[in-house]
């Protein structure tokens, strides 16, 4: 079973909420999709390294000697990657998309693929679980072939902590996942976000589920409203404490030393599996 | 006019937050929302008088013309996004995945395949004697970079003779920030005292340099853990980065963003210390 | 000779664009035949890549002179190689930055901003 966790709005605890998970359940894969700002693994201490992988996209490569300036790879190019002035075209990497089709142009077979880093995949194992995590350079500007090498990994009951938004690499995240927790925190911006991601989950027809986040005043029902509205109830609640808050920032996986908030975890997972089956 | 962008890394740091106490304390009558995948400064700045509002357009995407479709395949074999369906011996375009590069229509055999114009948000503009602009980017999209370069060219275009803008950005450190940073005189950095916030905090400092964009931090709810908030301090100083100053964990700040008002008409200690993180913006400008 | 400049209309009286990339006109102007063209920029409306695209278009152009108030670095690349001389636009009028460049009171361009980097 894979379970997606993600939010719309940033910062109202999806990589807090699927560390946690993961930690509740045996043999469990955590993967981290957020690979412009990855956080998971500062939860796991994960000191031995399994692999560490380089993820690549194709990028063109032009063989000057057999370019006949014919131009036609220059005017093709839809992303303006390949400029071209005195005989032969010149690459702009970073706007290039790998999508192929400048060396099915070429009529000389001047124009070759090669390898160009995208970014890093890191496997660590502790105990029995295992952790994926993506990062990708800093100026690349797609994170879609990292994100796909880690969902590569995926093993097991797998918790996969999405990038926030309902963006590109949202869903590209959310592919392979059975049930998806959306994660919220009881404010005005939180519920205005959740209903972006409401929409993205409806479109790709899984089922989902709601968490809210950062909960300290029981009078303000405002998300537990907006979930009625759609049939449904809330899984589970987690307080807001400063104790909590004090931890989290920390680095600590709050249910290793909190058993409330464990069985608080426990029980999400038993709702989850009660809600597919 | 002197241009002020708000960043972060991490998300929920509380850059919406700050930016509309921003707003109403330095009299800032140009603004703008470029977090444009979940823009929400809109909730507290209500704007009025909508001056402009125009649809987006991302790449064309393409069409494929089932009467000519011989479901050969081709498209789907030179795709590299992952856009055609094959179904029932005909192809198809997924249009939230198709990233209009051309190559099905360069390698379908029977021509059965064209290319369309695809909105993929909306800008809008609000203008009486402030000016804000906005966008969403629709579900699913990736244009996100040049629809942020829209928001700032229609904020620029629609202003006159203000002395400063402010512009909440986005999380993060991809073409939404990238976009961001071009043309701005100062990013001030929002972070919070986890290790998550300074990690993140590191790496959209370096993206903010790449771009030769000074940097200035505020640490919010930095009571929250203090240890770590006096390692946000030292890294800051470290790298000789401005410090603007802290602001404590409090209650009534969502209570006044949960009814829509901005923090700059509370008085409360979250507020007090923006008032003096503006001084310290005021020197820094 | 050929001068380019990036203009917010089709008229001599325009305000230049403050911008490259994606300016909605190019100003052509003739030294030679005393003739100002102006063209829809191509780039205009490019999701990514723009600036790149607006270079070509000038280098395509045969242009030999750039007037602007700012490059990214992409599209210097690109303006280099076509041997495109670029100098710092004045806030005036293209008419006024045209009598300027011709009297020598232009400045070359040096510094170049990285650029937006395309949107995907």
């Amino acid at each position: 079973m894979n379970i997606a966790v993600l939010s719309g709005k940033g910062g109202t605890g999806k990589t807090f909420i699927s560390t946690n998970l993961a930690n509740t359940i045996p043999n469990s894969t955590y993967l981290d999709c957020d690979v412009e700002e990855p956080n998971g693994r500062i939860f796991f201490n994960a000191k031995d390294e399994m692999k560490t992988e380089t993820v690549y996209r194709m990028i063109p490569s032009i063989d000057k000697d057999k370019c006949n300036g014919c131009r036609a790879c220059t005017e093709f190019c839809q992303f303006s990657a390949l400029a071209f002035f005195g005989d032969s075209p010149m690459l702009f990497p970073e706007v290039c998309h790998s999508c192929g089709g400048c060396e099915k142009v070429c009529p000389t077979g001047a124009i070759t693929e090669v390898k160009s880093s995208v970014g890093i995949v890191e496997v660590n194992k502790v105990a029995d679980l295992k952790i994926v995590s993506g990062l990708l350079n800093i100026g690349e500007a797609s994170s879609i072939p990292v994100i796909n090498r880690v969902l590569s990994e995926i093993e097991n009951t797998s918790i996969i902590d999405c990038p926030p938004g309902s963006a590109c690499s949202t869903m590209e995240s959310i592919k392979k996942a059975d049930y998806c927790v959306l994660v919220t925190e009881p404010t005005i911006f939180g519920l205005h976000n959740l209903k972006m991601i409401v929409e993205l989950v409806q479109l790709f027809k899984i089922p989902f589920g709601f968490v809210i986040n950062k909960v300290e005043d029981p009078n303000n029902t405002m998300i537990e409203d907006y979930v009625k509205t759609l049939g449904k109830e809330v899984l589970i609640k987690v307080p807001f404490t400063k104790e909590i808050a004090n931890k989290v920032a920390s680095g600590m996986l709050i249910s290793d030393s909190d058993s409330d908030l464990r069985d608080l975890f426990k029980s999400l997972l038993n709702k989850i599996t009660e809600e597919i089956s | 006019m002197k241009k002020i962008l708000v960043l972060s890394g991490k998300g929920g740091t509380g850059k919406t937050t700050i930016t509309s106490a921003l707003i109403d304390l330095m009299d800032i009558q140009a603004f703008a929302d470029c977090d444009i995948d979940a823009p929400n400064l809109h909730l507290i700045e209500a704007p009025k008088k909508i001056a402009k509002k125009e649809p987006f357009y991302g790449m064309d995407i393409a069409k494929i013309d089932p009467e000519k479709c011989i479901g050969c395949g081709k498209c789907y074999d030179s795709c590299r996004f992952d856009s055609i369906i094959k179904e029932d011996g005909k192809c198809s375009v997924d249009e939230l995945a198709c990233e209009g590069c051309f190559v099905c229509e360069l390698v379908c055999p029977q021509d059965a395949i064209s290319h369309v114009k695809n909105i993929v948000g909306t800008t809008q503009v609000f203008k009486d004697e402030k000016v804000f602009s906005t966008a969403i980017l629709n579900m699913g999209s990736g244009n996100s970079g040049k629809l942020v370069s829209e928001v700032k060219k229609n904020l620029y275009e629609n202003t006159d003779k203000q002395p400063l803008a402010i512009i909440d950005g986005s999380p993060g450190i991809g073409c939404p920030v990238i976009a961001s940073l071009s043309g701005i005189d100062l990013a001030v950095l929002v972070t919070e005292p986890t290790l998550s916030g300074l990690s993140d905090l590191r790496r959209i400092v370096d993206t903010s340099r790449t771009f030769k964009t000074p940097v200035a931090i505020i640490i919010n709810k930095y009571d929250l853990n203090e240890e770590i908030a006096d390692e946000i301090r030292r890294y800051s100083e470290s790298e000789n980065i401005p410090y603007l100053g802290n602001i404590p964990y409090d209650k009534e700040v969502s209570k006044a963003i949960n009814n829509n008002i901005s923090l700059s008409k509370v008085d409360c200690e979250a507020s007090r210390a923006i008032i003096k993180i503006k001084s310290r913006i005021d020197e820094l400008l | 000779m050929k001068i380019a400049m990036a203009t917010l209309e089709e008229n001599m009286e325009t305000k230049l664009d403050q911008t490259f990339g994606r300016a909605v006109y190019f100003l052509i102007h003739d030294t030679e035949t005393g003739e100002n063209k102006f063209m829809i920029n191509p780039a205009k409306d490019a999701t990514g890549g723009a600036g790149i695209k607006s270079a070509q278009t000038l280098v395509d152009e045969k242009v030999e002179t750039l007037i602007v108030f700012r490059l990214g670095t992409n599209a210097v690349k690109v303006l280099e190689g076509g041997n495109v001389k670029c100098f710092r636009a004045i806030e005036d009028t293209a008419e006024a930055n045209l009598k300027a460049f011709k009297e020598g009171k232009l400045t070359k361009l040096e510094d170049f901003h990285p650029g937006y980097h395309h949107a995907k």
